[in-house]
């Protein structure tokens, strides 16, 4: 399939999916009713109910979506690992602790930024810690048990940390700190995360070209004039940037950059830098399909999107790891 | 060696009714005490804290529950740091052997049925649901600390002073509770009681709840409140109090002087209640002009 057909429509799949979003929800209104009170103000509650609540859902459902997609991407690019995803790495679970530190030492309401920043923070480390790891060993699978333990440590430390919490309701936030999820999201937090994303998206499609040489081997791809320490640093930055500051306003949710370039790959050859793009709007369009799902199955509650998301991802992530090993030996 | 047999005889009888003795009094001595002396208590839950700090002489008190020293929570808290408290576990509990145990029905059940296993008086209070509750609550912790002089008098000024609100003023706002989760009282509850008798009308019990249940931003959104009032955040942080602070509820709250939040004399089943009744009068009678121009003008 040509890249641009395919761009145009994952774009057209995010648009219904997104349409889709804004009109499910608790409130009993017809679909007709809430999208014209999206697009014109009827100067009631449901106006602000469409404007102020499922827009923002719908929205970040979207940039946290595209965050995961494409990180998982650039991860698999770069380590030339299709097991490589920011979840199973313990990108995501360490963004999770260094938010939650945030927000219960009290550092998070100092000012505004504290709390991505943080999350951002959490990430760069957890990435810092698998790069020495990759570098002593060039096992697929060592470097994935490696992100498992990283995963698990974050995992404890944010329990630990939300249970001493002297707030009564934080430790029932552990759910959300590891299953991730878009309830009662506002605009504030889509401020809060999106420049922040932006950053994290921009360092990861400039790396396309680098990840295209890359798959020729690290010494052909030097001698192409790849910068590789250049790729590496843009590799974590883009993906520290992109998760942590997803993260800190979702919630760690995880098998989405593992699915998504799975499913992508046959659909745009051998190319990984095509695969970027196509995987951030895959990831859109899978995040915003789960957020529908979990409001599907039960509307009043919030059930946490890790829980479908691992429904899909965990088998396949069993079948990636049968096939690769078979590869490997 | 005739002798013998009498000499038994006499040192059975001596041991039999220097025991018989003992008996009777190991009776009678605790009944003395109990005659002269009140029931000692220790409280096991915060409202049960709240009930004895009112009504019971100092000497009764042996302990309280560790929130009774929250300045937060508890309404009696200067007067509560005074005491030693509890976190509720059987053993501490025990060992200070007090005549008797409070507690609430729904708290430290595994506890306090252990304790009664053990032989201890425990008497367990329902928490209240409306204001009839809180007198019966009062009367009945009054009996059980021979203290039933002292709740009459508590009873009666309650009583007197709930009589004084305006319950049915010619505007009533129409008032959504907020708590954390999104949790909203319905009509089986203080704080919906509290409600009415500031001249309110509860958007949880309009909804047809009955304890109360859990209600989403949108939801919320949609019944047009006048007037929302959430629980004030606790220490650290929680998503689930970070909703009740979602911007869109702010649409509602535009006309409003001030964030109203709950406070202590929300919680517990104690005649300050109606200070919280006192309290959202008088933010109704402000209320009142702009919702009469706006009704005025429809």
């Amino acid at each position: 399939m040509k890249q641009t057909s395919l761009l145009l429509m994952l774009s057209l799949l995010i648009f219904l999916l997104g349409a889709v979003s804004v009109v499910i929800g608790p409130a009993d209104v017809t679909l007709g009713a809430s999208l014209t009170a999206l697009i014109q103000d009827d100067g009631g509650p449901l106006t602000i109910v469409m404007r102020e609540i499922r827009l923002p859902r719908m929205l970040l459902a979207i940039f946290v979506g595209f965050s995961l997609g494409l990180s998982g991407a650039a991860m698999q690019g770069y380590l030339r690992n299709p097991l490589a995803e920011p979840g199973l790495l313990g990108v995501s679970g360490s963004a999770s602790l260094g938010a939650v530190l945030a927000l219960q030492t009290g550092f998070a309401a100092t000012a505004f930024y504290i709390l991505p920043l943080s999350a951002i923070t959490g990430a760069l480390l957890c990435a810092l810690i698998l790069l020495v790891i990759s570098g002593k060993s060039r096992s697929i699978l060592a470097l994935i048990l490696s992100g498992v333990a990283v995963s698990a440590l974050a995992g404890s430390f944010t329990s630990l940390v939300l249970n001493l919490s002297p707030n009564p309701w934080a430790a029932s936030e552990i759910m959300f700190w590891m299953m991730g999820s878009l309830a009662n999201t506002s605009f504030n937090h889509i401020w809060l995360a999106l420049p922040l994303m932006v950053i994290g998206w921009t360092s990861l499609l400039l790396t396309g070209k680098a990840i295209d040489a890359l798959t020729l081997g690290e010494d052909a791809a030097a001698s192409l004039g790849i910068n590789l320490r250049r790729l590496r640093l843009q590799v974590i930055i883009g993906t520290s940037f992109a998760v942590g500051a997803a993260t800190a306003v979702a919630g760690a949710i995880g098998f989405v950059g593992l699915v998504i370039p799975h499913i992508l790959r046959p659909l745009v050859g051998s190319h990984p830098s095509r695969l970027l793009l196509a995987s951030g709007l895959g990831g859109a369009a899978l995040v915003l399909t789960t957020d529908i799902i979990v409001r599907v199955i039960v509307p009043s509650q919030d059930l946490k999107l890790g829980v479908i998301m691992a429904l899909i991802g965990a088998p396949l992530f069993l079948h990636l790891i049968f096939t690769t090993g078979r590869k490997e030996s | 060696m005739i002798v013998t047999p009498p000499q038994f005889n006499l040192s059975t009888r001596a041991i039999l009714s220097m025991a018989l003795a003992l008996i009777l009094m190991s009776i009678a001595i605790p009944q003395k005490a109990f005659a002269t002396q009140k029931p000692r208590v220790v409280s096991m839950n915060l409202c049960t804290d709240q009930l004895v700090l009112l009504l019971a002489d100092p000497e009764q008190i042996i302990s309280l529950s560790y929130l009774s020293h929250d300045e937060r929570s508890s309404v009696y808290a200067e007067e509560a740091v005074a005491y030693p408290t509890n976190r509720g576990l059987a053993e501490e509990v025990y060992i200070l052997k007090p005549d008797v145990i409070v507690t609430g029905t729904y708290s430290n059940w595994t506890a306090s049925s252990m304790l009664e296993q053990l032989g201890m008086r425990v008497e367990r209070f329902e928490p209240a649901y409306q204001f009839s509750d809180i007198t019966a609550n009062i009367k009945a912790m009054g009996e059980l600390l021979h203290q039933s002089d002292k709740a009459d008098q508590i009873i009666a000024e309650f009583d007197a002073r709930l009589a004084d609100f305006q319950t049915d003023p010619a505007v009533q706002p129409r008032a959504a509770l907020y708590a954390a989760n999104g949790y909203t009282s319905g009509k089986s509850s203080i704080a919906h009681h509290i409600l009415v008798a500031a001249g309110f009308r509860n958007i949880g019990a309009e909804l047809g709840y009955d304890y109360g249940a859990k209600l989403a931003i949108e939801s919320l959104l949609m019944t047009s409140p006048d007037l929302i009032v959430t629980n004030p955040p606790g220490f650290g942080h929680a998503k689930a109090e970070e909703m009740t602070r979602h911007p869109a509820l702010d649409y509602f709250q535009k006309n409003m002087p001030t964030e109203v939040t709950t406070n202590k004399n929300w919680v517990c089943d104690t005649p300050l209640v109606l200070d919280a009744v006192a309290e959202l009068t008088t933010l109704r009678e402000a209320m009142a002009r702009p919702l009469t121009q706006k009704e005025g003008s429809q």
